[in-house]
């Protein structure tokens, strides 16, 4: 197990190494001057030059690459164009509530698409089980930015249940600014993870050790939650694992809306303003964090699956 | 105080936030407001003191360090609580400067030599403000590598006394007194920003304002609060400020109607009704110093014939972009000079006159018409509908307009390197820093060698040597006089297709007394009280 864990580190670093010379790469193909963007119209070509210097954007474009990629391996990114303070000071209070609401989406989505999976695997093809395909299909199309506003509609301003937006101060004011947010991130992702257990437990509702275990007298329910659920939740995992990588960057729309201050958003003032610092850094930790997360994914697959040696 | 007229410098440097502020805010002027809305809220009772005010915005800033900001209107608006200038801006054109931490002041005869009283005031900190505190500020807003040292032409800074502080000026400058209310100018502790540097100092500004910085959680909020060493006596009346970062419109709306906030900064157009009518308050209005135009490059054929851009403000429906993008409310513009004070009402907009403007496109050096790349900012809605009727309506006289739409960024690239044919800032986006029009007279028509008129390519050496003598005038008769002149000879000889004058929108609770935009667009709120 270690010398997999190993192995797989080892794999990460050519990988992180791809992703970070891509998207150095790709910025510097971007039209658009950080600093002219920084100083506005109003800079002269002296100042522009004098900004460029300080901040080191003068030097050989390999010169840049490596004082970057140095840096990166010790999480220190240098300053950030926009806000001049070390990139790390500003992303640190912004990982917080990217996490939360990941973690908190990731529930909200299991919380839906498990029972909703259940239901329709024990009645399949039956009424309840066309209703439930059917919802998820809708809400899976429903734009999220349009969900996150009718929510926030819906139960912040004319219920009053929960605030509209903000992320408030204090754990249990952000638990509950973050309610909405992940009822809509989540929402979005539960049809996918509803579906793909709903066909794992109709392959495994029919094997055949499901049958002898009722035949030895077993209630319906053990059977269930002790066998049939357990062993199809394998490629479910998987999928969660996958969401869990992608989420980091995915809830830019919802932290928009709901004005979050996440790294999603962040990313998105980033390349907005030019400011390449902190987009490097959050490629760099998002590549890192999906890669990640696709190791634990796969140690958590190992655990559950006795079959699977790693 | 005497006032004598100013005025101002010819300088390289050239001056819209646009890159750095996504939808800037824009300054107001005072003369003449516009028609709908009003400016300021009716007052409601005497004051109270005590409360925190909940103010919602539509962007963050970026940096609080006067002299090292870029200052876009985020970082304008939090730092006008927090630092005090020599002058601040009022509400009345007539009289647009009135005296802040500089009590009095005379101007030599030949214009030159501004002697200021500085009254007695102390930081947040309880450190008191001397002349010397003035003294560096002004030289650092003056210095070379100041990004505003265009506004500061000074010569020397002399402290012959603890509160008195004498300005030389290199030029005479009318606008100077102006220029000393814009937040580059900021009284900060010398000592302490020179023992803590800039950046450091940013994080944790000190100024002599109504409220001091008690938290910034950047992508959050700015937390306030009340200055107790402030000089105007018992105010300001509010505790605490939160200024909320919320950049989703509808979400603000929200976040209004439910109470989360009570000022809402920069509403939709389509949301003011309704923001009226949900009885949480209303929607103050104010005139701002943008101009919604049609950026043109003059230097690229056939935009350098003047017939075709005559012929292109004739076919622009400009009422019919106001109603359908902006309901309305608006200003239809009589030229690119925003509306501040010497504004000529005399001048007139174009109107809608499809044979005249094919008449003259006959005329000109492209009869047959010719196509036309728009350059614009593509997530921005009202650009895209403005973009849409402007291509209809201009394939009438046979122009054919292809639109291109950008990220923010990319358009102020563009812009900067005069880089396309027709260009759409956002419509909050061109604005001025101070409520005369100098500034913006020379960056528009008097820079050509300097920034080719802010990115346009236009020349026009009648006008060039108008705006010249107008910022160098010291008579008020004669200035207001030399801009209207210029109003008119850039609006027979367009630079570009001017719109509309933009607007600024606040929804503000009813609970909320004496919130008022200043001449310059931004608030200043030791007056405000909530009850």
């Amino acid at each position: 197990m270690s010398g997999y864990i190993g192995r797989r580190v080892l794999e990460m670093i050519p990988v992180m190494i791809g992703i970070s010379i891509a998207s150095f790469l790709i910025l510097q193909l971007v039209p658009g001057d950080p600093v002219r963007i920084l100083l506005g119209p109003r800079a002269t070509p002296e100042n522009v030059a004098a900004v460029r210097a300080e901040l080191g954007l003068d030097q050989n474009i390999l010169v840049q690459y490596w004082t970057f990629i140095r840096g990166a391996f010790t999480l220190s990114f240098g300053d950030s164009i926009t806000y001049r303070i070390p990139v790390s000071d500003v992303l640190g209070p912004r990982v917080w509530p990217s996490l939360w609401l990941i973690l908190y989406s990731l529930v909200v989505a299991i919380a839906i698409a498990l029972p909703v999976a259940s239901v329709s695997a024990l009645r399949q093809n039956r009424l309840a089980d066309h209703c439930l395909r059917m919802a998820s299909t809708v809400t899976f199309a429903m734009p999220s930015f349009w969900l996150g506003l009718v929510l926030s509609l819906a139960f912040g301003l004319k219920l009053g249940w929960l605030p509209t937006s903000g992320y408030g101060e204090g754990l249990i004011d952000q638990l509950k600014s973050l309610t909405l947010p992940a009822i809509t991130v989540g929402l979005y992702l539960s049809p996918v993870l509803m579906r793909i257990l709903r066909s794992s437990l109709i392959d495994t509702l029919s094997d055949e050790y499901v049958e002898a275990g009722r035949a030895r007298g077993l209630s319906d329910r053990r059977v269930f939650s002790n066998h049939v659920l357990r062993n199809s939740m394998t490629s479910t995992i998987t999928v969660l694992g996958l969401f869990a990588g992608v989420l980091l960057s995915g809830t830019v729309v919802v932290e928009n809306v709901f004005a979050i201050p996440g790294l999603g958003s962040l990313l998105v003032t980033a390349v907005s303003q030019r400011d390449f610092p902190v987009i490097q850094a959050l490629t760099f930790i998002f590549g890192l964090a999906v890669i990640l997360v696709s190791l634990c994914t796969d140690l958590v697959y190992g655990a559950v699956d006795p079959r699977v040696r790693l | 105080m005497k006032h004598s007229s100013r005025k101002s410098t010819s300088n390289r440097r050239a001056i819209s936030r646009l890159a750095v502020a996504l939808a800037a805010m824009a300054l107001t002027l005072g003369a003449c407001s516009s028609g709908s809305g009003t400016s300021s809220q009716d007052e409601g009772g005497s004051p109270e003191r005590g409360g925190t005010l909940v103010v919602g915005r539509a962007y963050d800033p970026a940096n609080l360090n006067p002299f090292t900001c870029a200052c876009e209107n985020a970082s304008i608006q939090t730092m006008v609580q927090i630092y005090d200038t020599l002058v601040r801006y009022a509400d009345d054109a007539t009289d647009p400067v009135v005296p802040s931490l500089a009590e009095k002041w005379t101007i030599s005869g030949d214009n030159l030599t501004y002697t200021f009283t500085i009254r007695s005031a102390k930081f947040s900190d309880g450190s008191p403000v001397t002349a010397a505190d003035v003294a560096y500020s002004l030289k650092r807003a003056s210095a070379p590598d100041s990004l505003y040292g265009l506004l500061y032409p000074i010569d020397s800074v002399e402290t012959p006394a603890e509160d008195v502080v004498v300005v030389k000026l290199s030029r005479v400058t009318p606008a100077f007194l102006y220029s000393l209310g814009f937040i580059a100018a900021s009284v900060v502790p010398a000592d302490l920003i020179e023992e803590q540097g800039d950046a450091a100092f940013g994080e944790q500004p000190v100024g002599s304002g109504p409220f001091a910085l008690k938290k910034w959680v950047k992508g959050q909020e700015v937390d306030l609060v009340r200055n107790p060493h402030y000089w105007r006596k018992g105010k300001p009346y509010l505790d605490a400020v939160k200024l909320k970062y919320i950049p989703n419109d509808t979400t603000r709306s929200l976040a209004f109607q439910d109470g989360s906030i009570e000022v809402g900064d920069q509403i939709p157009y389509s949301q003011i009704d309704r923001l009226n009518g949900s009885g949480r308050g209303e929607v103050v209005m104010t005139q701002s110093s943008a101009t919604f135009a049609v950026t043109l490059n003059n230097g690229v054929e056939p935009l350098n014939d003047i017939k075709v851009r005559q012929a292109l403000n004739y076919a622009t429906p400009r009422e019919a972009i106001n109603k359908v993008v902006f309901k309305g409310l608006p200003e239809i513009a009589n030229s690119t000079a925003p509306k501040l004070k010497y504004w000529s009402k005399a001048v007139k907009p174009f109107e809608l006159d499809v044979q005249k403007a094919k008449a003259l496109m006959s005329e000109s050096s492209v009869p047959n018409g010719f196509t036309l790349s728009l350059a614009m900012t593509g997530t921005d809605e009202a650009s895209k509908q403005t973009a849409q009727i402007v291509q209809d309506a201009w394939s009438k006289i046979g122009v054919k307009v292809k639109i291109e739409g950008f990220d923010f960024g990319t358009v102020a690239a563009k812009y900067a390197d005069s880089d396309f044919e027709a260009l759409m800032l956002l419509p909050d986006a061109n604005t001025s820093d101070l409520p005369v029009p100098d500034e913006f007279a020379y960056l528009m028509f008097g820079s050509l060698k300097e920034t080719r008129n802010l990115y346009s390519n236009y020349e026009n050496p009648e006008v060039d040597a108008l705006v010249q003598k107008a910022i160098t005038t010291i008579d008020e008769e004669q200035r207001s006089d030399l801009f209207a002149q210029i109003q008119q000879a850039t609006r027979d000889n367009p630079r570009d297709v001017p719109m509309s004058f933009a607007q600024y929108r606040a929804a503000v609770a009813s609970k909320v007394h004496g919130f008022a935009y200043a001449l310059t667009g931004w608030y200043y709120l030791d007056d405000v009280w909530v009850k």
